[in-house]
């Protein structure tokens, strides 16, 4: 009786999905996208639009992870709907009198959509197969079928995924009776997970964080994240252990949850609302009363119209209180932006301070997809609530423009997002009330959430109201827009780079972590606010389309939508609106495309840039071997305007010709951001130029003999900011101008290294091809809080006309890398072996500086042992801001070192590694290896320069923290060895031969391989070797050694 | 006060002709539409109020053309579908202010006042707190015409509003609406014919999309008069009784089994049958018959 039952309602439900278009649309998605991922990555798109082996078993498995996830959301809308609609439709009172068990009938109406979603399933593995059949593919890049990774894929990670949502989804949408219940499970499951692997390490942590992946993809990932290349194409996906006993745990925790479900439930719950009903006396007999009829007035003027607005807007808002899921949606966004600010960056184990940006930056990065999803989400059930009510022939004859309907339902979506908005400023800044000493920036949080965020989630409200309005079914409608979503990132792999054309996208995607404390949002927040104005007017658009297609009145087919639509734009002026809007963006679009089209707006592509390259090798290519003179000293005036991020730097070049040969032609390259004016003390001529690339060719009307020398004088100015684009390196503070903004001598267009064996390359050392050490002196100005901080000794600083003056000279010659610091800055200062210690920090950015004191003191202490004196008096760290990167460098006596290393959250007890301390001995060892050593201009030079900081660095860091924790930071160099290494195509490069791109193997494989050398012969002897080395070529020019010279100087291992 | 509705047409995708060249003219009252099931009652209630719209022909309200002007219409417009839902877990209260401000009354004690004038008309005043969700189904349609009364509305459609409720909820019902006719005009369709004959001062019956007959019911009752005739049939035997080429307008049990005729001829059309008074029953199935003929 039972399994009959069973099977009618099963075959009936099954048959229901069948029959649904959505079945079809998931379908069709679902093989068409997998299949054209597939076949784009096996190079359908034409040469070089795609690398490697596509399908490979790690390849299916890596990109079935993606549509794995995405999958996720159809066993979320059918297998809810299957659940819900037998309440919503009140089928339950009438099987209560059937003869099937609960559990039968559960079972049924669990395991149809379950069908219909593995149906669906097949189709994608299917889809993802026929990927890398289909004719056009690259036959380089596909290997011979085999059915066992699709399998895999299916068996293993696709049908337990399904199954477990499906199970979720199920118990709440049977104990809920909501029909939205499914979407928040699902969002709920993803952001715990998100949590959980959050909190256990993910792909860097150990077992628990492969058991406690719900999809199982944290153990596949933990075991080949570090494949090369070569073996993610050939290696076999053997399941690992640690993935049979995750598929275990979570399908004995689904299988829970059905029978947690089961036990729940029972149709006598099922029949009404599931509440013990107060009974309601039925008072049909009574008093008769008088219509009292007071006289009354209506109003339909715009005032009432504002007022249904606002009456409309509480009851979505009642709606939304009363419904209780939207607290739990609020309660996980808000527990997920906390781990984000507690967890540590996997990699380095280390973590930034909680300041404002940082509260704001992760959080904001990671919620903003979710708080779209809920918009979507929201979007539909607030459009259908009526319908899904069965109230919408009440409702839709008041007499109630058609615009407030919509127009109240955009506004509780804002509020909607506003609210988990504010999850992340209340988390922020609980965290910082928690961690104690940060100022609480109230306006700054405003600024960035509201400011900068919220207009594209507003504009994507009237996009999510339009398409749900259009659609008529949320979870169609969810899954569109959530298809469109995602499809807007793949539009650049379209060749659609403008933001004009990329719904909601702003010119610079990583603005959000471009806040600094020392600049501000410095420049990029005008071009940001004006795309979200765009697509905000964009987006009005799809809001009047709302307006006109909601479903108020019932229509039997498209023709009488499209007649109803065409109505309701004809009396109410919306199409004139539309019309008009259409223009004005059309114009809008244009004149920022326009804008974006003029050169001091763009930036050349990366395609251009090789473009123009080709072109002048061609042009220029046969001067390379020309010999230049080279430049033996600088003097220069460098003018910093931070109010209006300009500067101005007038100075010359003194060029010796130091060759045998008369010169009479120079190849000179001005910096190509700036406006550059250059004479020459005697009469030269332009004879050739490509101002693409600033590059211009002179000849001397008398040569340079050799050992004569010639004045290069030069006037440059900054090419000023233009609202899209940032030329200036000038900041309104914490500005840092590098090398780049000068002249620079010969040909520059040759990209490959030499090999070290090439002894040609001795010529030149590794920083200068035109330069081997120079004479500098300048005198450098800001405004007048700011101090400006160039390489030398300060001989003297005075202040004139509100402007402040600095002069500085080298008092031996220098390596041409330079940097001009100019900002408002305190300074700790402390002396150690005879140096003068400084360190410039933005005010209130003191948490670190012990760490880098403390760095610096341990740095000069163990080089100037074991390597010998420090080659300067003094030693200045300068912060710049984040804005102009995260790195550290060393010039001369100047460390520039990026505010990010200011605020490195260092807890006490060594518990993670110092960055602070690491990153200040790192750049001080460079004074030993980098700029007493000066390697040959060849594949290796790393070698010899951050190998050795690096080796340097972990002595340092050992003789400090001890043993246990350079085993930690040696770790950490080792991983970054195997992550850079999978990422490489090819045979490993010898760390003798490491290119300028390889900072995997000179700083991972090196600290590494340096410090096991070390360790074999001892470590007095290593640096003995290390000594003689340097002795033998420090402050030389050329011929400058190579790595195989240190090499060659390694007595043989035993 | 006239609601006119001139050549109105109405067929659905799937070609089932739901309004089929309807003419009618209403006037203040109350005007009772009879019909049998799939008649078009709901379609053209649905058109009249804005719901949807019709593929040809005019509608004009007091000078309202409904079609173009439905926010106009909607102004006056007071409608109550055959079924409807409310949002759960919101009290009559709460939901009559919210349909209030929607219908355009300003302030909130106008509002307050109004609704409790509603909610006495209709006797619910003392379950304003409950949920309407919770109501039974006499309650619900009384709540249902509480909600159409708060907009003072001048044209009153009501779709079936007595189907599933109990006699004494009909009887209060029909006491309402009786007591809101006065000024307005008041659409009522029902399939029962009691309703008509105890409410309706004007009535039309329609079927397949079209108007078959419109009177007063007292005048379409006179019409029959002389015509009705009736006769007792030993159970089973109908056919016997009835003489050749006449149909019957209806058949009813007695309590004895024995069956009831009732045909329409012009005079005696045999022995055993005597003249009857007509009713309003007489006249629908009358119509009916003679529209399929």
């Amino acid at each position: 009786m039972s399994a009959y039952t069973f099977r009618s309602i099963y075959r009936f439900e099954l048959r229901h999905w069948l029959l649904q278009p959505a079945f079809y649309l998931y379908a069709g998605v679902f093989t068409l996208f997998p299949m054209l991922a597939m076949a784009g990555a096996a190079g359908i798109f034409g040469e070089g639009s795609s690398e490697g082996i596509a399908n490979s078993p790690y390849g299916i498995i890596s990109m079935g992870r993606f549509f794995g996830q995405l999958l996720l959301f159809v066993p979320a809308a059918l297998v809810g709907g299957s659940a819900y609609r037998d309440h919503r439709y009140r089928v339950s009172a009438l099987l209560y009198t059937c003869p099937i068990t609960e559990g039968a009938y559960l079972a049924a109406k669990w395991l149809a959509p379950m069908t219909a979603v593995l149906l669906i399933a097949v189709m994608g593995a299917a889809g993802l197969a026929l990927g890398a059949a289909l004719p056009g593919v690259n036959p380089e890049q596909v290997a011979a079928f085999s059915a066992a990774p699709y399998v895999q894929l299916l068996g293993l990670y696709w049908l337990p995924n399904l199954a477990l949502v499906g199970a979720v989804v199920f118990a709440a949408s049977f104990i809920s009776r909501q029909q939205y219940a499914g979407l928040i499970s699902l969002l709920a499951v993803l952001l715990l997970r998100e949590i959980a692997l959050r909190l256990s390490g993910g792909q860097h942590g150990g077992l628990a964080a492969a058991l406690l992946d719900p999809l199982g993809e944290t153990a596949a990932l933990q075991w080949t994240q570090y494949w090369t290349a070569a073996e993610r194409e050939t290696n076999a996906m053997t399941p690992q252990p640690a993935l049979w006993y995750n598929r275990l745990l979570w399908l004995t925790i689904a299988a829970g949850i059905g029978a947690a479900a089961k036990r729940r439930f029972s149709f006598r719950s099922e029949g009404g609302d599931g509440r013990a009903r107060a009974p309601v006396q039925a008072r049909n007999a009574g008093p008769e009363r008088a219509t009292p009829h007071a006289p009354l007035a209506f109003h339909f003027g715009r005032a009432q119209q504002w007022r249904m607005v606002w009456r409309l807007l509480q009851a979505d808002f009642q709606y939304v209180r009363r419904s209780g899921a939207f607290g739990i949606l609020l309660l996980v966004s808000g527990i997920f932006a906390g781990v984000l600010l507690s967890q540590m960056n996997p990699v380095t184990d280390t973590r930034v301070l909680p300041m404002t940006w940082v509260a704001l930056g992760f959080p904001v990065f990671f919620l903003s997809f979710f708080i779209q999803l809920v918009t979507f989400l929201y979007a539909g059930l607030l459009m259908r609530r009526p319908q899904a009510a069965g109230m919408q022939d009440l409702l839709h004859v008041v007499p109630a423009p058609d615009w407030v309907f919509p127009f109240a339902h955009w506004l509780m979506l804002l509020c909607l997002q506003l609210a988990l908005l504010s999850t992340v400023m209340v988390v922020g800044v609980a965290v910082q009330l928690y961690r104690g000493h940060y100022p609480i920036e109230i306006g700054h949080y405003a600024t960035d959430l509201l400011g900068f965020h919220f207009m594209g989630l507003a504009a994507w409200g009237l996009v999510a109201l339009f398409v749900q309005a259009l659609v008529g079914h949320p979870y169609v409608g969810i899954f569109l827009l959530l298809l469109g979503a995602l499809g807007l990132d793949y539009l650049p792999s379209l060749g659609i780079h403008s933001a004009v054309f990329r719904f909601n996208q702003s010119p610079e995607p990583t603005f959000y972590l471009q806040y600094s404390d020392m600049a501000g949002y410095a420049h990029g927040w005008r071009a940001h606010l004006a795309y979200k104005a765009y697509w905000l007017l964009f987006a009005l658009l799809p809001g009047i389309g709302a307006l006109l297609v909601w479903r108020r009145e019932i229509a039997h087919s498209m023709a009488e939508r499209r007649a109803l639509a065409w109505r309701r734009a004809t009396t109410g002026y919306w199409g004139v609106a539309g019309v008009a809007l259409t223009l004005v963006f059309a114009g809008a679009a244009i004149g920022l495309r326009q804008m974006e089209q003029r050169p001091d707006n763009r930036l050349p592509s990366a395609q251009e840039q090789q473009v123009i390259l080709a072109q002048f090798r061609q042009q220029f290519g046969h001067l390379a071997p020309m010999p230049q003179p080279r430049i033996t000293r600088l003097s220069i005036e460098v003018d910093i305007f931070p109010e209006r991020s300009a500067f101005r730097a007038k100075g010359h070049y003194t060029l010796i010709n130091k060759t045998n040969a008369p010169i009479d032609t120079l190849l000179v390259k001005a910096g190509y951001d700036e406006h550059t004016k250059m004479t020459f003390s005697v009469p030269a001529a332009v004879v050739a130029a490509l101002p693409e690339l600033r590059f211009s060719l002179y000849r001397l009307e008398q040569p340079l003999m050799p050992g004569d020398s010639i004045q290069l004088r030069f006037d440059i100015r900054n090419k000023p900011n233009t609202w899209l684009v940032r030329h200036s390196p000038v900041l309104p503070n914490g500005s840092y101008l590098k090398s780049d903004i000068f002249p620079r001598l010969g040909y520059f267009a040759e990209t490959a290294k030499p090999p070290p064996t090439d002894s040609a390359a001795r010529a030149n050392h590794y920083q200068g091809p035109d330069a081997d050490v120079i004479d500098f002196d300048a005198i450098v100005s800001t405004s007048a809080p700011q101090t400006a901080i160039a390489p030398g000794r300060l001989l003297r600083q005075w202040e004139s006309r509100g402007r402040r003056y600095f002069h500085y000279r080298a008092d031996a010659p220098i390596k041409f890398v330079l940097g001009f610091n100019s900002g408002v800055y305190e300074v700790l200062r402390a002396q150690h072996r005879g140096v003068d210690l400084a360190i410039w920090h933005h005010p209130g950015h003191s948490y670190c500086l012990s760490s880098i004191m403390r760095g610096l003191k341990a740095a000069l202490d163990y080089n100037i042992a074991h390597f010998g004196p420090y080659p300067f008096k003094e030693l200045s760290v300068v912060e710049f801001a984040r804005t102009e990167g995260s790195y550290a460098t060393t010039a001369a006596n100047v460390i520039p070192m990026s505010e990010i290393r200011f605020v490195q959250d260092i807890p006490p007890g060594g518990k993670s590694p110092d960055l602070a301390f690491y990153v200040a001995a790192h750049e001080l060892s460079h004074q030993w290896w980098g700029n007493q050593l000066m390697p040959a201009d060849a594949l290796g030079a790393l070698m010899l320069t951050e190998s050795l900081a690096e080796y340097t660095t972990a002595k340092v860091y050992e003789k400090t923290f001890g043993k246990a924790a350079v085993d930690k930071f040696l770790n950490i160099q080792w991983q970054r060895y195997l992550s850079g290494k999978a990422e490489e195509s090819g045979p490993e490069t010898d760390l003798a031969y490491v290119a300028p791109n390889q900072a995997y193997l000179a700083y991972g494989k090196g600290a590494v391989a340096f410090y096991a050398l070390s360790d074999r012969m001892g470590e007095r002897k290593f640096n003995a070797v290390l000594r003689a080395f340097l002795e033998q070529y420090k402050n030389q020019g050329p011929p400058y050694p190579t790595s195989l010279d240190l090499l060659c100087r390694l007595p043989p291992l035993d | 006060m006239q609601l006119t509705i001139t050549n109105l047409r109405k067929t659905y995708a799937n070609g089932v002709r739901a309004l089929d060249d309807l003419n009618l003219d209403i006037k203040s009252g109350m005007f009772g539409l009879l019909g049998p099931n799939g008649a078009g009652k709901s379609s053209l209630m649905r058109t009249l109020a804005t719901l949807q719209l019709p593929d040809e022909g005019e509608i004009d309200f007091d000078g309202i053309d409904v079609r173009r002007q439905p926010l106009e219409m909607r102004k006056v417009l007071g409608y109550l579908p055959q079924e409807f839902g409310v949002y759960p877990r919101v009290s009559a209260e709460e939901l009559l202010d919210y349909f209030a401000v929607l219908k355009g009354i300003t302030g909130k004690a106008a509002r307050r006042q109004r609704i409790a004038e509603v909610l006495a008309l209709v006797n619910l005043y003392d379950d304003r707190h409950k949920h309407v969700h919770s109501y039974s189904g006499g309650m619900k349609q009384r709540f249902g015409i509480a909600q159409l009364l708060l907009g003072n509305p001048r044209l009153i459609i009501v779709d079936e509003p007595t189907a599933g409720l109990d006699p004494a909820e009909r009887h209060r019902f029909l006491n309402v609406l009786r007591e809101i006719a006065s000024s307005n005009i008041i659409l009522f369709s029902t399939h029962l014919v009691d309703d008509i004959q105890d409410l309706c001062n004007d009535m039309a019956i329609m079927n397949g999309g079209r108007i078959l007959k419109q009177a007063t019911p007292a005048q379409a009752i006179r019409e029959l008069e002389g015509k009705i005739w009736t006769a007792n049939a030993p159970r089973g035997q109908a056919e016997e009784a009835l003489p050749t080429g006449l149909r019957p307008l209806s058949m009813r049990y007695n309590t004895d089994q024995s069956l009831q005729l009732r045909v329409w001829a012009g005079q005696r059309p045999a022995a055993a049958f005597e003249l009857a008074a007509p009713t309003l029953e007489d006249v629908y199935f009358h119509t009916l018959q003679n529209a399929t003929l």
